[in-house]
């Protein structure tokens, strides 16, 4: 079980099963899909890394989304 | 034909000139950019008669596209010591527009004791009074004191009491759709190069009757309503709708990069307390006068800023976005968000730059002067610089002045201006821009960060880093919100479509994206003609030296990489 955790959106953490390790972009279609959420651009971090689309997810990750926002 | 109004201000006297060229059309950056070039001698000093002070509003100011209306401000910069280009919300914009205005410029200077003066813009034309009664006031003060004589609906720029004694870190308020002069271009020192021209204040009456000329309505308004839409259903600018642009605590947080204790960390621990989710809680739980959301400008669609309530419920301090968050908050440990908000207050009072002073004051803190999270320390510190004591001084400076003066190598600025609210080291795109910009170290253009795949490798950085310069400059190239660029940053169509609606006028992708690069390299030219060297474009040594402990990075930019992010 993946964790996907939607930070600064009502959606918040979102469970998804995994039987092998998928690419971040695969688990993100998921989650938002369960989610009922449209993703634009987002920043993923996981244990203190951020991670890439293409990044392998393993089962028991937990992965933190963030949209990708700039400051003022 | 467009017009700019100058202004001598050693007699008063003003003229108005007319121009058609694509500048003028595009207005904003591209226009104060140019004229500062054109204008400025290079080797002037900025606090001399020689500098100028322009102001312009963009393309599609005074009409109803949204987010349409920001003022750019520009001239050369005491901070820096080269161009700087510094840009604000607010309702200026749109009154230069009822006036059948472009840009104003504030030329020339009185003598040194001249008494303080205003201009007074409107329909029937310029007006030079006696300042005086606005003297030694602070900001606060003296938008009340302005909305009382003019009307709260007037247009005003001022400055607080930091630029009236010429500090590199003044900058320029301007009117918010209130009345209050709360909406800031604060960086490079503009403040003072205001004050320098013994004008504390322009004031554009609210009496214009121009309206917008446009020459294919039904195309024009169709256009307008797609802007909104878009904004409306873009998944990034729809977020800063609830929560601003807070929500860079917790990202800049789990990236690793959010500045602590005077950027030697890039992680604090508590920093939930000062998150967006609390201080969105904050505003809800105390009500009263608090809002999460609020438009600076009208028509906003985004209306990323807020009003950050007291206890009581009663206005402390609109808006407090995430940069002061950062620089006022975790760069100097603090975990309060009533603490961040009341230095907020006092700087917008004081007329000082926010991330600027919290980088003094990291810098102070960092001397010994006070404890990393002592908030009274903080807000006494606030209260020097606004009450102009030595010591206040000192930190209205910038942090570069005030790590010379209190003996701290570790001094988070490029070119003198603070290092805004991202760790260079756990970030090498933002590494990348804030050495390569003109303005000094600067975040609102070349803001790599959400695309960054790897934050702390330095590889790609530099194409990374351009091309989001020339991204981030689109907005500032013709008066729009930065905010918007989430939505066109793929296809610029909309928003040009806009303009050929407008004027008439085809502008291609192509040839507005030149005209942003040629602004780019006017600045980096004007630099090198002031003589600052390549070699200033960089960090102190701490940064290339001592690893930051949360990512183990230090900062890897060579001289010859920081070149090629200039070079265009």
């Amino acid at each position: 079980m993946v964790t996907v955790n939607f930070r600064l959106t009502e959606a918040g953490e979102v469970n998804v099963e995994l039987n092998e390790p998928q690419p971040l972009a695969t688990i993100l279609d998921k989650a938002a899909s369960r989610a009922g959420i449209e993703l634009g651009g987002v920043i993923a971090v996981r244990s203190g890394q951020a991670i890439t689309l293409d990044t392998p997810i393993n089962d028991d990750d937990i992965i933190d989304v963030f949209p990708a926002i700039s400051g003022g | 034909m467009f017009s700019i109004l100058r202004i001598n201000t050693a007699n008063g006297d003003s003229i108005r000139e007319s121009h058609s060229s694509t500048e003028y059309l595009l207005g904003g950056r591209t226009l104060s950019s140019r004229l500062v070039s054109r204008e400025v001698p290079a080797d002037c000093e900025p606090l001399g008669k020689k500098n100028s002070l322009y102001f312009c509003n963009g393309a599609l100011s005074g009409t109803t596209v949204s987010s349409s209306d920001r003022i750019s401000i520009g001239g050369k910069s005491p901070l820096t010591g080269g161009i700087k280009e510094s840009n604000a919300g607010g309702v200026v914009g749109t009154r230069m527009s009822q006036l059948g205005l472009r840009a104003i410029s504030l030329e020339g200077a009185p003598a040194r004791d001249a008494e303080w003066q205003i201009f007074v813009i409107g329909k029937e034309g310029v007006e030079r009074i006696s300042g005086e009664f606005l003297a030694g006031k602070g900001v606060y003060e003296k938008s009340e004191l302005l909305s009382e004589k003019f009307g709260k609906k007037a247009g005003c720029i001022t400055i607080g009491p930091a630029g009236e004694s010429l500090l590199y870190s003044a900058g320029i308020a301007c009117s918010d759709p209130h009345g209050v002069c709360s909406r800031y271009a604060g960086r490079g020192g503009l403040g003072a190069v205001m004050a320098s021209k013994r004008v504390i204040a322009l004031v554009l009456k609210d009496d214009g009757e121009v309206k917008p000329e446009i020459q294919d309505q039904d195309k024009f308004k169709a256009g307008s309503r797609k802007i909104v839409k878009m904004l409306k259903e873009n998944p990034v600018s729809s977020k800063f709708t609830k929560y601003g642009t807070a929500a860079m605590v917790d990202i800049c947080q789990a990236l690793k990069v959010l500045p602590t204790r005077n950027f030697t960390h890039g992680v604090m621990e508590g920093a939930e307390k000062i998150n967006a989710q609390t201080m969105y809680d904050t505003i809800k739980e105390r009500g009263g006068e608090g809002l999460t959301q609020h438009a600076c400008m009208h028509p906003c669609a985004i209306q990323c800023s807020n009003v950050y309530p007291d206890k009581d419920g009663k206005l402390l301090c609109s808006p407090v976005e995430y940069e002061t968050m950062a620089l006022m908050g975790s760069n100097l440990c603090l975990k309060n968000l009533d603490t961040i908000a009341t230095m907020n207050r006092i700087a917008n009072d004081a007329g000082v730059d926010t991330l600027d002073c919290g980088a003094a004051i990291g810098v102070a803190m960092e001397a010994g002067l006070a404890e990393f999270g002592d908030n009274d320390a903080a807000i006494q510190m606030m209260e020097e610089i606004r009450n102009l004591t030595p010591l206040g001084r000192i930190l209205a400076s910038g942090c570069k002045i005030a790590a010379q003066v209190l003996g701290v190598l570790h001094a988070p600025h490029v070119l003198g201006q603070g290092v805004p609210a991202y760790e260079p080291r756990g970030s090498k795109g933002m590494a990348v821009t804030y050495l390569s910009s003109p303005m000094g170290a600067d975040h609102t253009f070349g803001f790599t960060l959400r695309d960054e795949e790897v934050p702390t490798s330095k590889e790609g950085k530099v194409d990374l880093s351009k091309k989001f310069q020339v991204i981030g400059s689109r907005m500032d190239a013709m008066g729009m919100c930065n905010f918007v660029r989430y939505s066109v940053r793929d296809d610029m169509g909309p928003l040009l479509d806009l303009i050929e609606a407008r004027y008439g006028a085809v502008l291609s992708e192509e040839e507005f994206d030149n005209m942003v690069i040629e602004t780019l390299k006017l600045e980096h030219q004007f630099n090198s003609d002031a003589g600052i060297p390549a070699s200033a474009h960089r960090f102190t040594e701490t940064f290339y030296d001592e690893r930051q402990p949360e990512t183990g990075e230090v900062v890897d930019i060579t001289d010859e990489e920081t070149l090629q992010a200039m070079k265009w």
